[in-house]
């Protein structure tokens, strides 16, 4: 019996599974309950409240270049600060019998100064002329700038000169183009002795940029010694001294414009926009006419939301020359401005990738930020108090030296928000 | 060995119950002790099985997004493949549409059925295939001095369907224009949990009695999804949801009357209470009340010749009382009815076993106000085995049920393809 019993259960279950994958059926009644959906532009003053700018986010040696420029449109000045590290003490040699022996009493007799070319920037179509120089004056390089050498909490201290001078002059070098994507200065020993030694580096190297209105990133600057061996003085080493630390100074340092949002730089500038979001529209005049006013915004109701913004002039020299990627962030303590910490992106991994056409003479191209989560948080009543602050910020702190502005409320193309709503009847019983 | 469904017997002698001396008294109690723990147990089972009814519980038609959904019959293989015959049949089963049936057994049963089907609609030019699996009713009894104890939980209210177009809109208040997704799903139905005592009163009547509650829930829901947009692609969808909670009472008696070992006839009658649909907290939409119907079953069968019996029944539910209670739809009446012949003459897997035919038609209560009731019709056909019999107690029962299918609605035609099967045993 069990044996039967077991062949005809099995042989019905296995029947049956056939159909367990369920496949609901469609009814009937294609729209069961009224449902539109409407966008609506907001007016800054609708909406918004303050915009506060804040800088100093990052330094330009954290950057993974460093620009160097000359009356670039104009304005720019710009030179890149390397401290080598400690020269070698030691070589690996081969001496007349063919073994490979540590030398540690060779002697440096020559050697280059070579600048490698961030290839993957924005280059200079012409062949430009740069010079290496060395520096004459301590530095600290995550607070260095055109009119500081040291700008920490501990130690303040001016350049002698403005720009990291006086320097003493090495030599200036070609960089074509065409060429390749290096630069190189030859050096006799006394520079050699004169830039470090294997005690320690001296105030290090300063590159500049001669060809007026040029300009250009470079990825890194090096030494290679030329050393003469003890074991085997016949033969000539080289030796790489990579960078320590690196960094660029640039000037001018504009300030803001009042009215303006700017978002990049290095160090970096964050734009933050407060808002006031009413959770009742009385307008605009579109809403009311298709929906009715007043109509109460719910987060349920709220599709999506982004923020639109206007391309502004951006100052001489600093304009961008490669795609910004602009991202948006809650600010979740208001009161710890500009150091609140921030929430995650709500624009995605790499953020919105803004041509840097769209500064081109005045701007006036419309730029759109999604800021759903933000705005559909406002507008959640849990009880907790809302974050009204977004922040405008690039993707990496710093991104480029190049910012992008934006224009502000009371201008031609302030910012707006456009809202997309579905609103539909409560779903009900037949 | 007999065959329970041919067989038209009076009330049985149940073994062990005249009392000759202590010590087989003292072994009866024993037996009711393993009886009475394998009847909880049992009970427990039925329990958790009724508990998962409402979730497991899937669509079987277009036309259960009309109204309250679709009336879910909770019959077992048997009478689905005997023409959909639910009352009347020979006795000695554990039908929850036949609760007199019942009182001929003898030892603790329990059964349960699962039904799997598969349906294809056509509405003009607009096609679908579907299918799925439900479990239409559990049953469990005990027997006693008083009768036999019973609980009965089966499907009554199919309400799971779902709707979706995909259509361009424009975005009022601008030029945009957007492809959109609108759904409108409903999740969930109405069962009946019983508990009832049936006994035989005198050699030729059966009676049973029963009451319960009308359980279930409902989640209902509007999604709209934004598939492309010009101004983005990553839109978050809007969505509505409400979900209720049903709960009502329900009760009802039944009766059944043979004539000598040929025939057998049966009636029940159940009535339902109002039926609350209580929105659970997060729910905007407003609670409702529906006057469910009262139920009238009647049935017969008959031995036409040694080993051939015919059977009919018929029913009616007033649905017509839950017409005031719906905003989007109407409710008529409904009538079902069934009949078919059961063929015992044959062996399978060396067992005893039945062959059943038959044919059943009937109406579907819910439809809009502009549209006739719908029609539904189906072939059966059935297959039951006696795979263990110890005397006359019938200990192990495979049915199957198989239904080939129409439902008609104006233009929606539905074709359908139906297999159940109830498993049946006794005496643990």
């Amino acid at each position: 019996m069990k044996q039967s019993f077991a062949l005809a259960l099995v042989a019905a279950l296995l029947v049956g599974l056939t159909a367990c994958e369920e496949q609901t059926p469609s009814s009937l009644d294609p729209e069961p309950i009224p449902v539109r959906s409407v966008e609506v532009e907001l007016p800054w003053a609708q909406f918004g409240e303050s915009i506060e700018v804040y800088g100093g986010f990052g330094s330009p040696s954290e950057l993974g270049s460093m620009i160097v420029a000359t009356e670039f449109e104009g304005a720019l000045e710009s030179r890149a600060l390397v401290r080598p590290t400690d020269y070698p003490l030691t070589a690996v040699v081969l001496d007349s019998t063919g073994t490979n022996r540590i030398d540690s009493a060779f002697v440096f007799i020559a050697g280059r100064i070579v600048a490698r070319v961030d290839t993957f920037a924005t280059l200079p179509e012409a062949p430009v002329e740069l010079s290496a120089s060395i520096l004459d004056a301590e530095w600290h390089a995550g607070s260095a700038s055109w009119s500081m050498a040291v700008d920490t909490f501990e130690n303040q201290l001016q350049w002698t000169e403005p720009g990291a001078g006086p320097v003493t002059l090495l030599g200036t070098a070609i960089w074509d183009p065409a060429a390749g994507d290096s630069i190189v200065w030859a050096i006799d020993s006394a520079a050699v002795a004169a830039i470090g030694s294997v005690e320690g580096s001296t105030s290090g190297l300063r590159v500049d940029m001669v060809t007026p209105g040029a300009r250009l990133p470079l990825r890194e600057v090096a030494l290679r010694l030329d050393t003469r061996p003890s074991l085997n003085p016949d033969t000539i080493i080289s030796l790489d001294v990579p960078p320590a630390t690196q960094t660029f100074i640039y000037s001018p340092e504009p300030a803001p414009t009042p009215g303006r949002l700017r978002v990049g730089g290095a160090p970096a500038w964050r734009s933050i926009v407060r808002m006031n979001l009413p959770t009742e529209l009385t307008g605009p005049v579109a809403l009311c006419e298709r929906i009715g006013c007043p109509f109460t915004l719910t987060a349920s109701a709220l599709n999506n939301a982004r923020l639109l913004l206007t391309s502004a002039a951006v100052e001489d020299g600093f304009h961008p020359a490669d795609s910004l990627f602009i991202d948006t962030r809650t600010v979740l303590d208001e009161s710890l401005l500009p150091k609140s910490p921030l929430s995650t992106s709500l624009s995605g991994g790499l953020g919105i990738a803004v041509s840097p056409s769209i500064f081109d003479g005045e701007g006036g191209v419309e730029v759109s930020l999604p800021v759903t989560p933000f705005i559909q948080d406002l507008l959640t009543d849990d009880g907790a108090t809302p974050r009204r602050s977004l922040a405008l910020l690039t993707t990496f702190e710093p991104l480029g030296l190049a910012w992008g502005s934006f224009r502000g409320p009371g201008m031609v193309g302030e910012p707006r928000l456009r809202l997309i709503l579905t609103v539909a009847d409560t779903v009900v019983l037949p | 060995m007999t065959n329970v469904a041919l067989r038209f017997s009076g009330p049985r002698t149940r073994p062990g119950l005249p009392r000759q001396g202590a010590a087989r008294f003292a072994g009866q109690r024993a037996v009711r002790g393993h009886r009475l723990r394998s009847f909880v147990a049992g009970v427990a089972g039925v329990a958790t099985l009724v508990l998962a009814v409402p979730a497991t519980v899937a669509a079987q038609s277009s036309l259960a997004g009309r109204g309250l959904g679709l009336p879910a019959s909770p019959m077992d293989a048997r009478s689905i493949g005997w023409g959909g015959v639910s009352i009347g049949l020979p006795s000695g089963s554990l039908a929850m549409t036949d609760p007199a049936a019942a009182a001929d057994l003898t030892v603790p049963a329990i059964t349960f059925s699962f039904q799997s089907s598969w349906a294809s609609a056509v509405n003009g030019a607009l096609t679908d295939d579907f299918s799925g699996t439900r479990f239409p009713v559990v049953a469990v009894s005990y027997p006693s001095r008083l009768g036999v104890f019973f609980i009965h939980a089966g499907g009554l209210l199919d309400q799971r369907s779902t709707s979706s177009v995909t259509q361009e809109i424009g975005l009022e208040g601008t030029d945009t224009r957007a492809r959109v997704t609108d759904e409108f799903s409903s999740d969930g139905g109405v069962s009946s949990v019983r508990f009832g005592v049936t006994r035989n009163v005198g050699p030729a009547l059966s009676l049973a009695v029963f009451g319960g509650r009308n359980l279930g829930s409902t989640r209902r829901s509007f999604r709209r999804t934004f598939d492309s947009l010009d101004i983005e692609t990553d839109l978050p969808p809007f969505s509505s949801v409400g979900e209720w909670k049903y709960r009502g009472w329900t009760g009802g008696a039944g009766v059944g009357v043979r004539f000598s070992t040929i025939a057998r006839v049966a009636a029940s009658w159940t009535w339902s209470g109002t039926v609350d649909a209580i929105p659970t907290e997060d729910t905007e939409g407003d609670g409702r009340s529906y006057s469910f119907p009262s139920e009238l079953r009647l049935g017969g069968s008959a031995l036409l010749a040694p080993g051939l019996a015919v059977a009919a029944s018929f029913e009616r539910t007033g649905w017509s009382t839950v017409d005031g209670d719906l905003i989007s739809a109407r409710a008529s009446d409904a009538i079902r009815w069934g009949a078919g012949l059961e063929w015992q003459a044959l062996s399978v897997f060396g067992k005893p076993s039945s062959l059943r035919f038959g044919y059943r038609g009937g109406d579907l209560p819910f439809h809009s106000a502009d549209e006739a009731t719908a029609s539904e019709g189906a072939l059966t056909a059935g297959l039951g085995i006696d795979l263990l019999s110890s005397r006359e107690v019938n200990l192990a029962r495979l049915d199957f049920g198989l239904e080939r299918g129409n439902r008609q609605l104006g233009s929606l035609t539905e074709d359908f393809f139906r297999l159940s099967t109830t498993i049946r045993v006794s005496g643990f």
